[in-house]
């Protein structure tokens, strides 16, 4: 395992090859800094003014050849509410790490000092199969708005220490100024170098080296994260520089070079353990037939495939698996013979399959996007923690994953999708684009056939269709309840559609198991006084469905790219039988459509006799639209809710005969 | 980059998760699977059949449920509870994860787990299979900690069970046994067993009183079969505060802090009194600063107000709890000192600070969940929370003072909780309205009931003047003030961002109503001056507000603001229905007309009252100037079921009303 990890290796956007051997140093964390008399006066962030509190300097330096991190931050309180900074917390794991020489104190904003000489208490997170994550806690006195706290302490972690270093450069506060430093000094062997990468720091990231052989860095105006909805996981976007130290043997290599390495040990892995072509081809005889187009072949296999209990759907204890006696599959034979494996086996045996049928089939490494990015020059195999197939299909490249259950031939899980992976094959491995699905692979529609009634209410059948992503999705994270838990969980999705007090009773859902076919759930809809009186007047709102997006872009500004985890589309067809009584007087004119570009819009409403007949449709064609672009998404969605809160005015009939 | 060693394994190493971790847990272990039995309790349990009584969409039956204390004469307590599951459906799977919380005087001396799967062959877990953390308090630090045991093979159509032992020398000698669970009970039973010339009280709550069965020497059990599940309501009382429970208290009538806390709610205070005497002592340092808060206060209520007023926004909230330290709280110094406490602490600094003003007070044991205190039972253990009732000397004025009673022994006592940020002196939290407090004094305690605070204290009044264009825009100012309550409620909102971001609280609502809008300017007044009123008042566009029809402009003259509540729309109703406080509300629009538009149609006044709430609303014209009003007023925390059908019709005429749409033709 730790070799595994010896062998992840990065060059990044900035690789600097430091020199081994360091002199030993010892950290320069153990004085307070002098205080700055504006600092004291300060009354708010002036490069991001509206804070609760700011980092006016922080300092993290690393000792990879004692394997300790010493900490320091000074922090200016500017509110009430930023009072919360003084609760310091320190997690560790007992055993391995040591949290030492906490020191802290609280600058009063005449510069009168309160030094910290409260109990540091250590808290349990967890302790669980041996492993006891634990914390220190102190929280600092006296602190009101217009002090500065600070503390400082040293984390001494076990002597591997130095293969897991990194700098978090961003905090969830703005920080002023951030002073780095690694000293990297004194490896057991001397033929390793320091190499290291940054991630969304958002500015120049200059290790300089300094003549004791520290490498530094400084940073300055280094913005919080900004939690928005419909961003990419916070984690994954927190400003960081990560460090490896790589085998010389290995440090001369390219990027290109690297690649080719890996492609060469995980080939051989795969060749290894689909090695059985005796098992395979009786499969590939038993399940296709001469005949067969070579994609009705790959659909039988698939098929056949999918049938293999995927042990990674299973949410079982260590006892049950004992009991069940399931053993470690070392080949596709076993897998076979067994019939289970995990994600990545099953896909090993369709690869195995596929290549007896005679298809060029190779793995596709990837990192699945709702955990992680995959940054090939990064040059860090360990990113690469999924997998799919590539098939050569008629000379296309197809990609398939039926370990990925409920997923048809040809449809892959939305985090599968949108990504660069690395094919393996015995030419080095090169890289593909795994495109996203278009947003007609993940689809909703909406059949609604209504009865408008004289007291405004609305009653009728709704029926849902889900397809492609979508339906799989859904049945994926239904899989493991009954049909009562499904249907629950259906009417609570399709209730948070509909006004709230419209009643829905699902009557069927078909579809669950047969991911060939859509999803589609029926059901009864009524909504009580849907149309709202004006007099002699009914005005009836085109549509009973609520779009949730428009309401999460009501901010006039964005920080985050807007992130939506696949492109999709909504289709809704909505027809309205209008009562005897009443008679359309006027459709809504100029409803704000949208037909060109990545977010599309249409509403269309018409008369048919006594039916109001309204068809929607919504296109999200993409799966991320940059932060600047912001403005016109909002824009859009602000004509989405416009269109959908449009309304047609009934006029009761005698009233317009009247007239 | 981190590279902990419980990261995922390389893609070319296959043995996959959980393989690989029954390999370890087989290397490190080095024994055979545990071929266990269930004990003979389970067993039998297991035995008995699920009635066709349980209801289909139950996930899971409590087959029996056991909880046995046993008090020794030197204060020793031991504590066994056993629990038998049917899970009935997937769902019910979530009751295989087991947590169980102890501390140093609670702790474990005893837990194991079993499954019985439909095959018969038994799974057995045991403590050191269990997870543990000190997550579960919420606290910044106590000494309250859990562990977690997920039991294998919680399927539909398996029992599940556990059992635990709890010994230790608790401090306070008091059992709640909660019977009644979210899924329906077949059997529960509770046993005590307390040494000779001891005591025990009992109460029951939710549920008919059930007669112990003697089943030895000192020893009593109680028995209750087919207790049906709690179902869940929106907008019902806390669950917990409408489910079956036993409270039983158990004493040495010669042990005086055991009998005080056995007693009545004057022994109560006794105990509670002796447990925190000395602790509000006055130090120079709190005097001083005393002085300093109060030397402009002209009046004892100014004067009050400065000291409260400092407790709330200084004194930094951080509760650390360690053993008694959960009912007992610091000195007064000491919190003065760190400018920290939690509930406890911060009563006691402020109570030592009124003292060196001149005011004595009195703790108030607090519960933040109507429905658990039952005055008929003295019970320490029903209360979370602490406030401070403060005795007012006769020539206060008390008109503006809401959460003022007036006590026959201890004459005028205001009411405060300095744990709570934003609610002034003068009001209450909407929790400890209509709730109970545990009044302690030197001289014994008593239980006091907190009113409910007119509806004209927590108020809100919405003022808007706009004008349409003749496309059907609406661009206007609106101004809000708030008190009490809404004001609690918008400065916590605003409070909580940051600064830089307040404008967009004011977005968020306004998107909550309006399709596509601009705000052109917003400013919020007293953010932070708590005794004033909240204010807010902001300017915005709203360019398709009013929908073009033809020559018809229809507009919707309830423009911001939300009365009606479509969460009562079930047809039955099993629990009360419960609001957080009394409230009156009001909003005045006023539209002008676009040119050459006038009147076609006006929706019908709206007047409607069910005793605990009553709304009106009319809009009328007035020269070219539509004005809508209405008013809103909630006058009760607690509606009863019967009053249900008559709330949910208030409801519906609320909601057509706000629905509801004014017709403009143009006169040409």
């Amino acid at each position: 395992m730790r070799l595994t990890n010896f062998l992840s290796l990065f060059s990044g956007f900035c690789v600097i090859s430091l020199v081994l051997a360091f002199p030993a140093g010892t950290p320069a964390a153990d004085e307070w800094q002098p205080i700055n008399p504006a600092d004291l006066a300060l009354k708010d962030n002036p490069a991001s003014p509206g804070s609760h509190a700011m980092i006016l300097y922080r300092r993290e330096h690393t000792d990879s050849e004692q394997s300790f991190v010493t900490e320091y931050y000074r922090i200016k309180i500017f509110t009430e509410e930023g009072k919360s900074q003084a609760d310091v917390e320190v997690p560790f794991i007992k055993g391995r790490d040591h949290v030492e020489d906490i020191r802290a104190r609280t600058i009063r904003p005449d510069g009168s000092i309160v030094p910290f000489a409260g109990q540091v208490f250590e808290k349990e997170i967890v302790k669980a199969g041996g492993i006891k994550v634990l914390e220190k806690t102190f929280t600092l006195p006296d602190v009101q708005p217009g002090c500065i706290i600070e503390y400082m302490y040293k984390l001494q972690k076990d002597s591997d220490y130095y293969w897991d270093v990194s700098w978090s450069v961003q905090q969830d506060l703005f920080t002023r100024d951030a002073d780095f430093s690694i000293h990297a000094a004194g490896l057991s062997s001397s033929s390793y170098s320091l190499y290291f990468r940054s991630v969304n720091v958002g500015q120049p990231v200059n290790l300089q080296k300094q003549k004791n052989g520290e490498y530094t860095l400084a940073l300055h105006n280094i913005p919080g994260m900004t939690d928005e909805d419909y961003m990419v996981p916070k984690d994954m976007l927190r400003g960081r520089v990560e460090f490896i130290f790589k085998p010389d043997s290995l440090s001369h290599l390219s990027k290109d070079a690297y690649w080719k390495q890996m492609d060469k040990t995980i080939n051989q892995s795969v060749d290894d353990y689909i090695n059985k072509k005796n098992a395979l081809q009786q499969i590939v005889a038993a399940t296709t037939t001469a005949s067969d187009s070579p994609e009705t072949k790959l659909r039988k296999l698939y098929a056949r495939v999918q049938l293999i209990r995927n042990l990674s759907y299973e949410d079982r204890t260590t006892q049950e698996w004992k009991r069940q006696k399931i053993q470690q599959n070392n080949n596709v034979e076993d897998v076979l013979k067994r019939n289970y494996g995990d994600n990545r086996e099953i896909n090993d045996v369709f690869i195995g399959l596929a290549r007896a049928a005679g298809f060029e089939a190779n793995q596709v490494l990837l990192a699945p996007r709702d955990e992680h990015f995959f940054y090939p020059d990064f040059q860090d195999v360990s990113e690469l923690n999924d997998d799919i197939v590539c098939v050569k299909l008629d000379g296309r490249d197809l990609f398939l994953d039926p370990a990925a259950k409920f997923y048809p031939f040809g449809l892959l899980p939305w985090n599968e999708t949108g990504v660069t992976g690395l094919r393996i094959n015995r030419e080095g491995g090169d890289f593909v684009q795994v495109v996203l699905p278009r947003s007609s692979d993940s689809v909703t529609e909406r059949h609604a056939t209504l009865h408008l009634g004289e007291d405004g209410s609305l009653s009728g059948t709704l029926e849902v269709d889900y397809t492609g992503v979508r339906a799989s999705s859904t049945r994926q994270e239904e899989r493991a309840d009954d049909e009562a838990g499904r249907k629950k969980d259906i009417t609570d999705e399709i209730k948070r559609w509909l006004p709230s007090s419209a009643k829905f009773d699902v009557t069927k859902i078909s579809g669950w198991e047969d991911s060939s076919v859509p999803l589609v759930i029926s059901g009864t809809l009524t909504i009580p006084s849907y149309a709202a009186s004006a007099g002699h007047r009914l005005l009836l709102p085109l549509t009973p469905f609520i779009a949730p997006e428009p309401r999460s872009f009501q901010s006039p500004t964005r920080v985050n790219n807007v992130y939506f985890a696949v492109p999709y589309q909504q289709r809704d067809d909505v027809s309205i039988t209008l009562p005897a009584s009443y008679q359309l007087e006027s459709l809504p004119q100029n409803i704000p459509n949208v037909p060109e570009g990545a977010i599309r819009y249409t509403m269309l409403p018409t008369k048919q006799g006594n039916i109001l007949q309204v068809k929607r449709t919504l296109d999200v064609e993409d799966s991320i639209y940059p932060a600047s672009l912001y403005g016109s998404i909002r824009h859009v969605f602000s004509l989405v809710k416009t269109g959908d809160d449009e309304q047609a005015v009934l006029e009761a009939a005698t009233s317009a005969h009247q007239n | 980059m981190n590279k902990p060693s419980w990261k995922r394994p390389h893609p070319h190493i296959r043995t996959s998760l959980f393989v690989g971790a029954i390999f370890v847990v087989a290397l490190v272990s080095a024994a055979p699977a545990r071929s266990a039995s269930s004990p003979d309790w389970l067993t039998a349990a297991a035995r008995q059949p699920v009635p066709a009584s349980v209801p289909k969409d139950a996930v899971a039956v409590v087959l029996y449920s056991e909880q046995q204390t046993t008090a020794k004469p030197n204060g020793d307590v031991e504590t066994r509870y056993r629990e038998a599951y049917k899970i009935l459906r997937p769902g019910g799977k979530d009751y295989g994860t087991v947590s169980i919380y102890f501390s140093k005087i609670t702790p474990l001396s005893y837990l194991k787990a079993w499954s019985i799967p439909a095959d018969g062959k038994v799974y057995e877990v045991k403590d050191h299979d269990s997870a543990e953390t000190q997550l579960a308090g919420g606290e910044f630090y106590d000494d309250l900690k859990v562990k977690v045991l997920e039991i294998p093979a919680a399927d539909p159509g398996n029992i599940i069970g556990y059992e635990y032992v709890q010994k230790g020398r608790p401090y306070i000698f008091q059992d709640v046994w909660d019977f009644q669970e979210r899924i329906p009970v077949l059997r529960a039973v509770y046993t005590l067993q307390i040494p000779d010339g001891w005591k025990y009280a009992s109460h029951w709550s939710n549920y008919n009183q059930v007669e112990p069965q003697s089943s030895g020497s000192n020893q009593l059990t109680w028995q209750v079969t087919d207790v049906p599940a709690v179902t869940i309501e929106d907008d019902m009382p806390p669950w917990r505060a409408v489910a079956g429970r036993f409270d039983v208290k158990y004493f040495s009538p010669e042990n005086t802090p055991q009998a005080q806390q056995g007693g009545s709610w004057h022994d109560l205070g006794l105990w509670y009194s002796g447990l925190s005497a000395s602790r509000r002592d006055v130090t120079p340092e709190i005097s001083a600063e005393v002085a300093s808060l109060t030397a402009q206060a002209k009046t004892p209520l100014e004067k009050i107000e400065a000291i409260t007023s400092y407790m709330q926004r200084h004194i930094r909230y951080v509760a650390i709890e360690i053993g008694i330290g959960g009912f007992q709280p610091h000195a007064a110094a000491d919190v003065f000192k760190n400018q920290y406490g939690d509930c406890k602490d911060k009563a006691t600094l402020l109570s030592a600070m009124l003292k060196a003003a001149g005011f004595d007070s009195y703790y108030a044991v607090a519960q933040v969940d109507r429905g658990i205190v039952q005055p008929e039972f003295a019970s320490v253990v029903s209360f979370n929370h602490m406030i401070l009732a403060i005795h007012l000397p006769s020539d206060v004025p008390t008109q503006n003072l809401y959460a003022v009673i007036d006590d026959p022994k201890l004459g005028k006592l205001l009411f405060f909780d300095p744990t709570d940020t934003y609610t002034p002196v003068g009001y209450l939290p909407d929790y400890e309205q209509s709730n109970y407090v545990l009044l302690v004094a030197p001289d014994g305690g008593q239980l006091v009931h907190l009113p409910v605070l007119p509806p004209s204290t927590n108020r809100l009044m919405r003022v808007g003047q706009f004008t349409i264009d003749p496309s059907g825009g609406i661009t206007g100012n609106v101004k809000e003030v708030r008190w009490g309550g809404p004001a609690v409620q918008s400065r916590a909102q605003f409070l909580d961002v940051e600064p830089k971001d307040r404008e967009k609280v004011i977005d968020q609502f306004l998107g909550t109503f309006l399709d596509n809008f601009q705000l052109q300017g917003a400013s919020i007044g007293n953010l932070t001056n708590f005794d004033e009123p909240f204010t807010e008042d902001y300017r915005f566009s709203a360019p398709n507000y009013a929908k073009e029809a033809g020559d018809l402009i229809i507009l919707r003259p309830h423009v911001l603001g939300e009365k009606s509540s479509a969460v009562l729309s079930g047809a039955e109703r099993k629990y009360p229905v419960e609001y957080d406080e009394a409230t009156l509300q009001t909003d005045e629009f006023d539209f002008t007309l676009p040119v050459g538009y006038t009147v076609d149609e006006l929706p019908p006044p709206v007047k409607t009252d069910c005793g605990y709430i009553s709304y009106s609303s009319k809009t009328t014209l007035d020269g070219n100037v539509l004005r809508y009003t209405r008013t809103y007023q909630v006058n009760d925390v607690m509606i009863p079921v019967p009053k249900f059908k008559e709330l949910r019709a208030t409801f519906d005429a609320i909601a057509a009303d706000e629905r509801a749409a004014v017709v403009l033709k143009h006169s040409s």
